[in-house]
């Protein structure tokens, strides 16, 4: 469950340094949590947001989500945050230019000349596509809001960029999206993960300084900043119909299975049939008051509580 | 930056995924050509999007997203037995498209398919093919319009076209007798300028009342455009069909049904409709346990229904007294043996 945080959804956001995290780690007012022993965690719970400072590669993310996001619910998303190289420099394929594919595809001309930079450094992407080069498996996680950023394809591997490595078509490149994805549908789905990714280097990481990943990262805070906010919205949105009427549910269901001397299968019918009630504006709670006013509940016995239901039943419907 | 306060979705097919090996499609081009603003994204095969794992159906309905693949297998299959053969023999049924852009909150694609995203086969040739072989056997009834409101996507696909091209060849070609239905609920007037009728196409529009209409069929067509353009339909000489499948119950069912069937009687000449089904509805176990659980909200998916043998449909009175209801007030002004009813076929 989650602690104290009433109605506030919760974003997790993952990054591998925390160089990659500082910015935000400002922006949003977050307290790191000394709680955690194997990870740098931050939280800020009034606003719903906990970032956690992973550690560079696939298992140091994979084991990081499965210590912080447990207990992520409908409405939650994990979003991963960090650098990556910029592939570049390179003649863009026809096939492997799918991003840049609009207007462009039909013609099946490339829309970008040789040698020209398809992202600049400082450039943020969200990305539709990951795939992990190890594997070849292939990811997609939803792209369902509108969100302003331009959108690419990554590839993520088990050692750092070199230009000399193999681009299969696309234009990010970094050591964790896979991971995070693969690790994260344990507790998300496809439409509550996304990865923003800020471009650091063509592929000499190496040259790349943490004080120059703290400035990348804070030349995009409000981008991400925006982004995750929205992501809030849309999550206290979507949830804040669903969970008023589960809380109706729950207190009549337990009051009614309990003077109905219910098994378990009627209270699953009788749960059924309270939620239909709620949803076509049944008073319920008047209900369940009028039949103990009339003497028909409590009931002695589970006999007399099957027919206490059928009569529950005949007046919700 | 989009001002990310505006729009909570993505508008429909901001996204386009495209298998490799349709790539080169004329259908992918055509198609894509009317999409110039979509994000287009390389896949392997279809079902690498749509049967992701996790994926929650009514969030991805709201900024629906397109996957143009390729079909293989199995291209055409056996009648379901809860769906309507209006007493045809060899009845059949062909998905050239998985989804729908109408979002019904009652519909079994909810619980059937793991995404809501739409899924268009551009193979449609391999359909016809598949079609044409079976042709020389025996004759075909073929519903293409099952998983998915071809009418409704008719400006972006036009796949109605093509099927209305490929059964009017047939009847010129000495095979077998072939009678496709499209179901829909797109009544698009502009239809009858780019269309034509033939004589094996039946076309299955759903009528509904207003009220639920507007309470479980979101983005459909008004009622009154619904019959506007059976009535357009049927002067042009299209084959026209209505169902009154599924029934919903509501309170005041059986007067909104009333008022329904008052409508369609002053605007519809009934004489010239092909015929008429009726069923409540109903659906299967399986499907009726995920809508419910992506639908918590959803008042009709969420009736107390009751379960027969693995399949879910209103209690047996209240099925009987909706069904009956609508076959007398039918049977006034129909002849009986065109009004097929569902429950016939169970028994």
């Amino acid at each position: 469950m989650k602690e104290n945080i009433g109605v506030i959804n919760m974003i997790y956001i993952l990054t591998a340094m925390y160089a990659e995290a500082r910015a935000i780690i400002t922006h949003f007012h977050l307290k790191k949590d000394i709680s955690h022993i194997h990870f740098q965690v931050f939280d800020n719970q009034e606003v719903g947001i906990r970032l956690i400072v992973a550690g560079i590669g696939a298992i140091s993310a994979a084991v990081a989500i499965a210590d912080t996001c447990m207990a992520a619910e409908a409405g939650d998303f994990l979003v991963n945050v960090g650098i990556c190289a910029g592939i570049q420099e390179e003649k863009v394929s026809e096939k492997g230019n799918d991003c840049l594919a609009k207007g462009a595809l039909l013609s099946r001309e490339p829309n970008q000349g040789e040698n020209e930079r398809i992202c600049r450094i400082g450039e943020i992407f969200l990305c539709n596509k990951i795939r992990e080069q190890i594997t070849g498996r292939t990811f997609y996680p939803d792209i369902l809001y509108p969100h302003g950023l331009k959108e690419a394809q990554i590839l993520t591997g088990a050692a750092a960029y070199t230009k000399d490595k193999k681009k299969e078509g696309f234009w990010l490149y970094d050591m964790e999206a896979a991971a995070v994805y693969q690790a994260g549908l344990y507790y998300f789905g496809p439409h509550q993960m996304s990865f923003l990714k800020v471009v650091s280097d063509y592929g000499d990481a190496e040259k790349v300084t943490a004080e120059q990943v703290r400035e990348l990262m804070e030349g995009n805070v409000e981008r991400i900043a925006e982004y995750v906010n929205f992501l809030q919205e849309i999550g206290r949105k979507e949830q804040s119909g669903i969970s008023f009427l589960e809380d109706v549910l729950l207190s009549e269901t337990e009051k009614l299975c309990r003077d109905m001397h219910c098994s378990k299968t009627m209270a699953a019918a009788l749960r059924q049939c309270i939620r239909y009630g709620i949803l076509s504006g049944v008073d319920i709670a008047e209900l369940r008051k009028e039949m103990y006013r009339e003497g028909k509940l409590p009931c002695k016995d589970k006999r007399e509580g099957k027919l206490c239901f059928e009569e529950f039943k005949r007046r919700v419907l | 930056m989009k001002n990310l306060k505006g729009e909570y979705y993505n508008s429909p097919f901001s996204h386009v995924y495209v298998e490799k090996e349709v790539w080169e499609h004329p259908r992918t081009k055509r198609i894509l050509a009317k999409l110039p603003d979509a994000d287009v994204i390389e896949i392997d095969h279809y079902k690498d999007v749509f049967c992701r794992k996790g994926q929650d159906y009514v969030l991805q309905h709201r900024a629906q997203n397109l996957i143009l693949g390729a079909k293989h297998g199995t291209l055409l299959y056996k009648g379901a037995p809860v769906c309507q053969s209006f007493g045809n023999q060899n009845f059949y049924y062909t998905s050239c498209m998985m989804n729908c852009i109408f979002d019904c909150e009652y519909c079994y694609l909810k619980g059937m398919y793991p995404s809501g995203n739409l899924v268009v086969f551009v193979n449609l040739e391999d359909i016809f093919k598949e079609v044409e072989k079976l042709l020389l056997k025996e004759e075909l009834y073929l519903c293409i319009s099952y998983d998915t409101d071809l009418p409704a996507l008719e400006g972006l696909m036009g796949y109605v076209q093509e099927w209305l091209q490929f059964v009017e060849e047939n009847l010129f070609s000495g095979k077998k007798r072939l009678t496709v239905e499209i179901r829909t609920k797109a009544a698009d007037s502009h239809f009858f300028e780019r269309h034509f009728p033939v004589p094996g196409v039946i076309y299955g529009m759903t009528l509904s009342p207003q009220i639920v209409i507007e309470s479980y069929e979101h983005k459909t067509p008004a009622l009154r455009q619904r019959i506007a353009w059976a009535t357009q339909a049927m002067t042009e000489g299209y084959r026209v069909r209505l169902c009154f499948d599924p029934m919903i119950y509501c309170k005041e069912w059986k007067q909104r049904y009333s008022e329904m069937l008052e409508d369609v009687f002053s605007q519809i000449d009934m004489d010239k409709i092909e015929d008429v089904s009726v069923g409540t509805f109903r659906v299967s176990q399986d499907y009726l346990k995920k809508m419910r659980r992506q639908q918590p909200c959803s008042m009709v998916v969420q009736y107390p229904f009751i379960n027969d043998k693995g399949v879910y449909h209103y209690p047996k009175e209240l099925t009987k007294e909706m069904e009956q209801f609508l076959v007398d007030r039918l049977k006034e002004r129909i002849a009986e043996k065109k009004i097929f009813l569902w429950e016939d076929e169970e028994m």
